[in-house]
């Protein structure tokens, strides 16, 4: 008799599935374990940096697993299917938020809009990544997705057009566009602009000094 | 830095991260200018790639809620049909991963069991000496098992000396009746054969008496008219003679085949001795034969030509003398 069932950190997540398809809880708590995080992040970076509506969605997108276990088919690559059911999700969050939009004409509570020609911020590194990420929310939908997919998630060209539903040359015209973009909205942190403003900055304090 | 497993050397990406504008060769610089216009343009785009790839990277990222998880998996039993209950499963239940230390159960489990085992453990210590003399000690009492084992061996021991007596006794019940089998064919043999060895012997016994004067007196036989009318069956007047005298035919013959040679040895001279023997006899077997022999002797079918030489008994004691020692 069997009394102590065997470990499944070393299974792939398709098999991980066909466990979990066949009840197995211990095969659905290492899913668990292995994708909760990423979905949290996930959501959290889709729905505007809003904590409670990430794990709201991400114990949603688990509650699928468990009651329609079946919709996932085990030739496909389980990563692929659980972006794709989460960026489903996050479409008709978008849809919905419209409609709220509409209704009350004010912007998501969790959208920080900077004034982007504040030059005191400009030279820290925090003040960067700060801007970087208010670029990010201004982006469309379609390209945020394939953004955050492609630079934090890490997906390939391939799994992102599955992902989205789209084809791999649009993947790339849409990461290609959001990087021309973001070049040109934060050119003053380019290698080139940094190396003027630090001149300026020395030219200055000589000055002063003088 | 981001990883470049998802990257081959026909993504701008690759140059981006990996290159500078300055560094790129021919080739890798055609691949670049399908995308971008400019030097100043690839830096910015080169700035927005790395920075982007710090951001992420140092980015805190969030920790799912430990009761998600609790609630997925109630869930998920409610779901399922109850199946087996693994060991490692209550494990998991008992020491969850999220929780600290002292917050698990399992552990506090732990805890419990230890203080309850520390009060027992101190409230009994004091009535548990057992270096009192006052305490009782039995000292001889044996256990249970030890008692159960004691037993068992005796009764196995009494079974082997059963064992040991029945093989016993039946070793010479076997040799017996092995011998009885060997024997009984013979006793067989011998119960048939006895009432032919007792004629047998009859009949020896007879003849020894006569041993001597049968092969003397057989050739006078052969030549006497008197032995031939014996073994002739047709002739009707010694039968009837024989009839009158009690004997039947066949008793006759039988008479005649067995003391054939006692008949013979009856010489005509000796007739009347042998007649009143023959009397003074209790059994009838040798008077009848006479009678019969003196019967043949009376007839006058064949004659029979008596020596002339001959002598009655009565002329020769020594004769009788000579019959006497024979009989």
């Amino acid at each position: 008799m069997q009394l102590v069932k065997k470990s499944y950190t070393a299974e792939t997540d398709e098999n991980l599935m066909r466990e979990v398809i066949k009840g197995d809880n211990l095969a659905f708590s290492e899913i668990y374990d292995r994708w909760s995080k990423p979905m949290l992040n996930y959501f959290y970076k889709m729905l505007w940096q809003d904590r409670e509506k990430a794990e709201d969605f991400m114990q949603e997108i688990f509650t699928k697993i468990i009651h329609k276990p079946q919709l996932y088919n085990p030739s496909r690559a389980f990563k692929t299917w659980i972006y794709s059911v989460a960026n489903n999700m996050c479409k008709n969050e978008y849809r919905r938020a419209e409609v709220r939009k509409g209704t009350s004409n004010s912007l998501h509570d969790n959208i920080i809009v900077h004034d982007s020609s504040a030059p005191d911020k400009e030279h820290d590194k925090n003040i960067f990544n700060d801007r970087l990420k208010e670029e990010l929310e201004l982006l469309s939908e379609n390209h945020k997705k394939t953004f955050i997919l492609r630079f934090k998630h890490d997906l390939s060209i391939k799994d992102i057009a599955e992902i989205l539903e789209t084809s791999e040359g649009t993947v790339k015209s849409r990461i290609f566009y959001t990087l021309k973009k973001l070049g040109k909205n934060l050119k003053e942190f380019s290698p080139v602009a940094k190396t003027i403003m630090v001149g300026m900055c020395l030219i200055e304090l000589v000055q002063y000094i003088i | 830095m981001m990883e470049d497993r998802n990257r081959s050397k026909m993504d701008v990406e690759f140059y981006l991260l990996n290159r500078e504008y300055n560094e790129l060769s021919s080739d890798e610089l055609a691949i670049v200018k399908e995308h971008v216009e400019s030097e100043q343009e690839f830096n910015e785009m080169k700035a927005v790639v790395m920075g982007v790839g710090n951001i992420f990277k140092e980015e805190k990222e969030l920790e799912p809620n430990p009761a998600i998880k609790v609630a997925l998996l109630k869930e998920f039993d409610k779901q399922q049909p109850a199946g087996a209950y693994w060991l490692n499963g209550i494990f998991v239940s008992l020491f969850p991963k999220e929780k600290k230390l002292f917050q698990k159960p399992g552990m506090q489990l732990i805890g419990l069991a230890a203080s309850v085992l520390l009060i027992v453990t101190i409230a009994f210590n004091g009535n548990t000496d057992i270096n009192n003399s006052t305490l009782a000690q039995n000292e001889g009492v044996k256990t249970e098992e030890e008692a159960v084992e004691e037993v068992s061996k005796l009764e196995r021991e009494e079974v082997d000396e059963e064992k040991n007596l029945l093989e016993n006794d039946l070793e010479p019940i076997v040799e017996v009746l092995e011998k009885e089998i060997e024997v009984a064919p013979l006793y067989e043999v011998e119960i048939e054969e006895k009432p032919e060895t007792v004629e047998n012997n009859l009949t020896t016994t007879a003849f020894m008496y006569d041993e001597q004067p049968i092969e003397s007196v057989a050739a006078d036989l052969s030549s006497v008219p008197d032995a031939d009318y014996r073994r002739n069956d047709n002739n009707i007047n010694e039968s009837e003679e024989s009839f009158n005298n009690g004997i039947s035919k066949d008793e006759e013959k039988g008479a005649i085949a067995d003391d054939k040679l006692v008949i013979s040895a009856v010489t005509p001279a000796t007739i009347e001795v042998v007649e009143e023997f023959s009397i003074e006899d209790d059994e009838g077997y040798f008077s009848d034969d006479v009678s019969v022999a003196a019967g043949a002797l009376d007839t006058g079918n064949n004659s029979v030509d008596l020596p002339v030489n001959s002598r009655t008994l009565a002329d020769d004691a020594d004769l009788i003398g000579i019959l006497y020692t024979a009989m």
